[in-house]
């Protein structure tokens, strides 16, 4: 099924943002002349810039897409990723483990790691990121390659090839600034390539109130109460209440503190858009910046995924999504059928632009992360470490950076071929993965906040975290599911109404048991570290932060104050 | 900006260089261009009516590209406020 006819117009859009992609690339070029400006874009970024990146690299084409879907399948309460499963975790990030991240100087979170407890934890951490990070790329990078063959018509070789030659042109040449800069580029096209969409599918629906009339005989259809696609909390009281299938105190527990918070708070990807600001005040405010677009973005995925549903069930209006080959709707699709329905010549170049330019800083983003973990957490640590010349080391790593660049491009190509022979061993690896973070975030979390945690405590906390996390992978299963990856591979204890209850459920397990096992060790083995050694490290033992010298508006309390009150005026509206 | 001191600007690629690292000019710069094209294409195709059908007669390219037009400048014109990246 090829679904678009493209007009000379729609290419010329694409190669215009292509140019300049690989523009800003080619002038970034001059400026790396070590390794810290080519891995860690030599900590100079402005906080806007930094914050724009920082929601770029969360706002990737799978997010898009899946969101658009999502929209489709749960409404409004999709935006639980967004107002309780995403902005306090941002805020907690920016005001309390910033100051560490950043005032350590560690260059990644793997070496903060290292810094807090030791080699061992570090290494753990450091080798499964980069294997996941490398995944996540071939990954997403398959995904493109099959969405570019079947929407487009155009031969999956060939885009796989030609959408990795641009990622890799780019973060070559201009390493973490370059991927920064594109992150912005890519966040704007993305907004203003969308805009018309939402504007359409509303005009056509009768607005917002026309929606929810719209809305109201199909969702009852489905047996909710009429006003369930268009609430956030309302209908959370019991779990089949809501399509989701959750409820409040899940939602509240899994998404919005061990999801959100392993997410957002301990992911490399995410946290070293942060870790590249110019100073202490931008390294936290870039996480607040943010946070701010990052509530708005329901308005442009989400609603016009409900805009969808109620076209779906309207005939007339000639709007479908192909089905998969189990009958049901391919909601993946949804965002690519809108742009098709509503979107003429011109705009539509502009539409599969934004698509096309987030899968493709999704990767350059895995790329810039992983490169920097390799050459300094693997590499410098492990085969070669740094010698007395410091000027011939930079060089030196900046050559291994750069060649780890084309390393990590060229396996990133191979997963993604691996992704299309065996699509159920990448699913499960990926939900392997997955369960890393909840534990991480455990150990970390304690690590910043009481000085007593130990390294050994934190490994094993790290290890044993995931180990239960695969135990209960194993024990549980949502209904339907057909196969093991789902989970229940050992024998089958509990089934979960839903996937996404069973994933809350693996975090809070994992999370609650890598905290309980880090502190019980902690207590019983001795601590390596010196106080003086944890200076910069640990809350207790760090000066606190002085914000008098900067502007009241510039300061990350008040922005912080500022974000928290607008999520909390979105979440009453559509209470 | 006459022609001949574009040229002179692009023939100084070192300029060049130091415009592009304030990212705000090439943000401004490309969607300047995508908002000429796409509005100028919009003009072009304004008779074509079975084209707009899909966009309830709205004429799309012209609101998007003037709209994108009109974000480029302000970009470019953000610069001239504050000189620092």
């Amino acid at each position: 099924m090829e679904i678009f006819q493209l007009a000379w117009i729609d290419y010329a859009v694409m190669i215009i943002y292509f140019a300049f992609v690989l523009g800003i690339g080619w002038v970034l070029k001059r400026y790396m002349k070590d390794a810290s400006a080519f891995l860690e874009a030599g900590r100079s970024m402005p906080a806007w810039v930094a914050g724009l990146a920082f929601i770029s690299t969360n706002l990737g084409a799978l997010e898009v897409m899946g969101m658009t879907g999502s929209g489709a399948k749960y409404g409004m309460l999709t935006t639980h990723f967004y107002w309780i499963g995403a902005i306090p975790a941002m805020v907690f990030l920016a005001l309390f483990m910033m100051p560490f991240y950043y005032g350590s100087k560690a260059r990644s979170v793997p070496e903060y790691l290292k810094l807090r407890f030791d080699e061992k934890t570090r290494g753990l951490n450091a080798i499964l990121f980069a294997v996941m990070t490398i995944l996540a790329s071939g990954i997403s990078m398959y995904a493109l390659a099959l969405l570019m063959e079947k929407v487009l018509g155009w031969d999956f070789n060939v885009s796989l090839l030609l959408s990795a030659a641009i990622v890799l042109g780019y973060t070559y040449l201009g390493g973490l600034s370059s991927a920064i800069y594109n992150e912005v580029l890519q966040f704007f096209i993305i907004v203003i390539g969308l805009l018309p969409i939402v504007f359409l599918s509303l005009h056509e629906v009768g607005g917002w109130h026309g929606l929810k009339d719209g809305l109201a005989p199909i969702v009852e259809a489905k047996g909710y109460a009429a006003d369930t696609f268009t609430t956030t909390w309302k209908h959370t009281g019991s779990a089949t209440a809501n399509p989701m299938g959750v409820e409040w105190y899940g939602i509240f527990a899994g998404l919005g503190f061990v999801l959100s918070f392993g997410y957002w708070c301990t992911n490399f990807l995410i946290v070293q858009r942060a870790m590249a600001a110019e100073s202490t005040t931008a390294a936290r405010n870039t996480p607040l910046i943010g946070a701010i677009p990052k509530m708005f973005i329901p308005f442009l995925i989400i609603v016009p995924g409900i805009v969808a549903l109620v076209l779906m069930n309207n005939p007339t209006s000639g709007f479908t999504i192909p089905a998969m080959a189990n009958g049901q709707p391919n909601y993946d699709l949804t965002i690519i059928m809108l742009l098709k329905h509503y979107l003429p010549a011109g705009v539509l170049g502009l539409g599969l632009t934004a698509l096309l330019a987030s899968f493709m800083s999704g990767m350059a983003g895995n790329v810039s992360a992983f490169n920097t973990v390799w050459t300094y957490d693997i590499y410098q640590s492990y085969i070669r470490p740094a010698t007395n010349d410091k000027e011939a080391d930079s060089k030196h790593y900046l050559k291994v950076g750069r060649l780890a660049t084309i390393f990590g491009v060229l396996v990133s190509i191979a997963a993604a071929y691996l992704a299309g022979l065996f699509g159920n061993i990448m699913d499960f690896l990926q939900t392997i993965f997955s369960m890393i973070n909840a534990p991480l975030f455990a150990v970390i979390f304690l690590g910043m906040f009481w000085k007593r945690a130990t390294g050994h405590a934190a490994f094993i906390g790290l290890l044993s975290g995931f180990a239960i996390a695969l135990l209960h992978h194993g024990l549980t299963i949502p209904a339907g599911a057909t196969t093991l990856v789902k989970g229940g591979w050992i024998t089958v204890l509990h089934t979960y109404p839903v996937e996404m209850a069973q994933n809350f459920w693996t975090a809070i397990y994992a999370c609650a048991a890598s905290a309980l096992i880090t502190v019980t060790i902690s207590l019983a083995t001795k601590q390596q570290k010196t106080d003086s050694e944890l200076v910069g490290l640990v809350y207790s033992l760090t000066p606190k932060l002085k914000e008098e010298n900067v502007a009241w508006y510039n300061r990350s309390s008040t922005l912080a104050i500022f974000v928290l009150i607008l999520a909390t005026i979105l979440t009453v509206m559509f209470w | 900006m006459s022609f001949n001191e574009i040229v002179c600007v692009i023939n100084n690629s070192q300029l060049i260089i130091k415009i592009m690292l304030d990212i705000r000019i090439p943000i401004g710069l490309m969607f300047t261009v995508l908002g000429v094209m796409i509005s100028i294409y919009g003009i072009i195709t304004n008779s074509n009516a079975v084209m707009y059908t899909k966009s309830f007669g709205i004429n799309i390219n012209i609101w998007s590209g003037l709209g994108m037009l009109l974000f480029g400048l302000i970009m470019l014109a953000l610069t001239r406020i504050k000189k620092k990246v």
